[in-house]
């Protein structure tokens, strides 16, 4: 099949500040900026993965496009239409069309609704098909999620399943509305490796034969070079590097994509190449502008890296980098 | 020195349908200052069998027999006061819904605090203090958010949380089920090496309950896999990961993905003849299994020892072993 080069989603410029509240012991408001002037942009009908550290902002830039909350400053465009205009009735056909998968089955199950209930549940929001054809909807869900026979898991609830069932629970609800874009934030996290291919080629079916578009959370470079077309690395809310998944994973250019691979658990085979990008021991944080990566990059150079907040350039074969020296 | 002895245990729980057993006759041990590593898959009886020994199992769920041994006595036998004399102090948990441990409506570091001075009454608020800071930077927490409420943490700074926590009483024994899970490689590698250290000094015992075989490689001195609620391999890690003989284990390990191999891993077949359920008087894993003969599909497996280190449940053990 051929992939157009259609974009479904854009994002463009986007910030996001979290504030904690004032309390009665801190008088001073902190930030945390979740993501700095972020652009990104995402193919209809490719599997795109977002990788990055624990707290670099990938969460975030789900639950922005799904718009369970609204940047800062920056647009996000579906189809190239603005979504923070959308209301009532079109806001109500966007939430069906876009699905996400949370991260954590623990809490985004509702634990008073057994598995039947929570699959089901978006096609009563969305009024879709009558009870038989929702009964069918279900078992075919859960069938592909290999919760199978789908009739052991119909009756439990949340509480009787273990982690990796909790998590197959939530992608059939996912993918019961069969929509157009998925935003899967980490659902393998929890599975071992045979179930977790099983499940990756559960979302490669759904990119294949339904054309649906994903993003793919992940902090395993090794599963978003298996099931991604394309790869997009990010470091405390900045896009790092992008690029199709093999060139980033044979070819990556960023010091900080390098040292996500060298970080990589060796198992069965001792790496060949270790790029050794990583600071042993971080700068000190320089105040103002800088490179993100600055205080824990091996290759950062005084003068440059510190002063600066290097942007995102095309290097080749749409492989981009926001790196002085790659 | 054997910290831990767990011997035929059997779990089941009870649901509208019947009974479910999550665990069978499950038998290990494990000695101080080690760490087993217990993989297998999903819906297996990991967190299960890591909840009977916190005995923290809910309320349907029944041990219909066997062992915990813990110090030379058995949890099992033990009243309500006693375990709570145990749990926490002497063995800690870190969950798996980790990130749902943590109170919503408390500060991270005080809910740390009071996990260390609940259990030592007599430490002083300062030390305590000291006791807090020193846990956030072992998991690698800047100061400066310790102040801050759960919600206000990505995923993976509460699982990071929680495992502060559970080392907060300085316990001998730690079940750390899917610890890393939620974690990028780097903070990943950074913790289980500082896991690994603070394990040294204190002479820490780990059951180390994972799905990636990678880390388990990575940290654990001994191997117990699991499927369906049976243990089916157990040995040394060089034995079970670097010979694994078990065909569920054989299958586990290829399809690792790993960073060189470009092909695409190998996948467990299922006859679609068979049913998912296996029948309890034979192999758990004969329905997937790619080496089964007629010997399999007429009598249970037995434990073969392979070598002192190295055990299969398997009837075939032998000859996939002999090549
Ligand atoms: N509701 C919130 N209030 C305050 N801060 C928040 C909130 N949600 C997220 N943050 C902060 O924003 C940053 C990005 O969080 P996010 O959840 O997007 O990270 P992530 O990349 O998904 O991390 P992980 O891999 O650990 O899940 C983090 O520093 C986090 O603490
Ligand atoms: N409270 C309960 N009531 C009924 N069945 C349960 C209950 N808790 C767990 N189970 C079932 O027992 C089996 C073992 O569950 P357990 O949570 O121990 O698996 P696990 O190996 O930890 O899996 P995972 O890796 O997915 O977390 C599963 O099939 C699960 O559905
Ligand atoms: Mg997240
Ligand atoms: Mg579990």
């Amino acid at each position: 099949m051929k992939t157009t080069t259609k974009l479904i989603v854009e994002l463009d410029h986007i910030r996001k500040v979290y504030r904690s509240k004032q309390t009665f012991f801190r008088s001073d408001q902190k930030k945390i900026i979740a993501l700095e002037c972020l652009s990104m942009k995402i193919k209809r009908g490719e599997i795109l993965g977002l990788v990055g550290e624990s707290g670099s902002g990938k969460t975030t830039i789900g639950r922005l496009i799904v718009k369970l909350e609204n940047p800062d400053t920056g647009k996000i465009y579906l189809d190239d239409k603005d979504i923070s205009l959308l209301k009532r009735n079109s806001l109500k056909n966007f939430r069906s069309r876009l699905q996400m998968i949370f991260q954590d089955p623990y809490q985004s199950l509702n634990p008073q609704l057994s598995v039947f209930d929570t699959v089901v549940e978006p096609l009563i929001i969305h009024k879709i098909g009558d009870s038989t054809s929702r009964q069918k909807q279900v078992n075919q869900s859960l069938e592909l999620v290999d919760l199978k026979p789908p009739a052991d898991f119909l009756d439990s609830y949340p509480h009787q399943l273990s982690g990796g069932q909790r998590q197959r629970v939530a992608i059939a609800r996912a993918i019961v509305l069969k929509p157009e874009f998925i935003v899967a934030d980490e659902p393998t996290s929890m599975l071992d490796a045979t179930v977790q291919l099983q499940i990756f080629d559960i979302l490669l079916e759904l990119k294949n034969k339904l054309n649906i578009t994903i993003l793919f959370i992940t902090h395993s470079i090794t599963a978003a070079r298996y099931l991604c077309d394309r790869i997009a690395v990010i470091y405390r809310g900045h896009l790092m590097e992008q690029g199709p998944a093999q060139d980033v994973m044979t070819n990556p250019k960023h010091p900080y994509t390098k040292a996500l691979i060298d970080a990589h658990p060796k198992f069965g085979y001792a790496n060949k190449k270790q790029y050794k990008t990583l600071l042993k021991t971080q700068r000190e944080p320089v105040n103002g502008e800088c490179c993100p990566f600055f205080i824990r990059c091996e290759i950062a150079k005084m003068g440059v890296c510190d002063i600066k907040t290097p942007e995102l350039k095309k290097k080749h074969n749409h492989h981009s980098v926001a790196c002085f020296f790659s | 020195m054997t910290l831990l002895e767990v011997k035929d245990l059997s779990v089941v729980y009870q649901t509208r349908k019947g009974f479910i057993t999550a665990l069978n006759n499950i038998s290990f041990e494990l000695n101080r200052g080690n760490t087993l590593g217990l993989v297998g898959e999903s819906g297996c009886g990991k967190s299960t069998l890591g909840m009977a020994l916190m005995r923290l199992l809910p309320g349907n769920a029944s041990i219909i027999k066997g062992n915990l041994f813990f110090e030379n006595q058995d949890l099992l036998k033990l009243t309500d006061d006693e375990i709570r004399q145990i749990r926490w102090k002497k063995i800690s948990m870190i969950f798996q819904a980790a990130m749902n441990a943590l109170n919503p409506v408390h500060r991270v570091a005080d809910q740390i605090m009071e996990a260390i001075t609940t259990h030592n009454s007599s430490l002083l608020r300062e030390s305590a203090i000291k006791q807090t800071e020193k846990l956030f930077d072992l998991v690698n927490i800047p100061k400066r958010r310790m102040t801050e409420y759960p919600h206000q943490y990505s995923g993976g700074m509460k699982q990071r949380a929680v495992i502060a926590m559970a080392l907060a009483c300085r316990p001998s024994l730690i079940i750390a089920d899917e610890p890393t899970t939620a974690l990028d490689v780097i903070l990943q590698s950074q913790i289980l090496e500082s896991i690994k250290l603070f394990q040294k000094k204190l002479n820490l015992a780990i059951l180390f309950i994972s799905h990636d075989i990678a880390v388990v490689a990575d940290i654990c001195h001994d191997i117990c896999v699991m499927y369906a609620g049976e243990l089916i391999e157990y040995g040394a890690k060089e034995k079970v990961l670097g010979a694994p003989v078990h065909p569920y284990t054989k299958t586990l390990i290829s399809s690792y993905l790993t960073l060189i191999r470009d092909l695409r891993p190998l996948k467990p077949v299922q006859d679609s003849t068979t049913s998912h359920i296996s029948n309890p008087d034979l192999c758990c894993f004969l329905n997937y299994c790619p080496n089964s003969e007629k010997i399999c599909r007429n009598q249970k497996p037995v434990w073969v020892e392979l070598a002192p280190d190295h055990r299969v449940f398997c009837l075939l053990a032998n000859k996939i072993y002999n090549g």
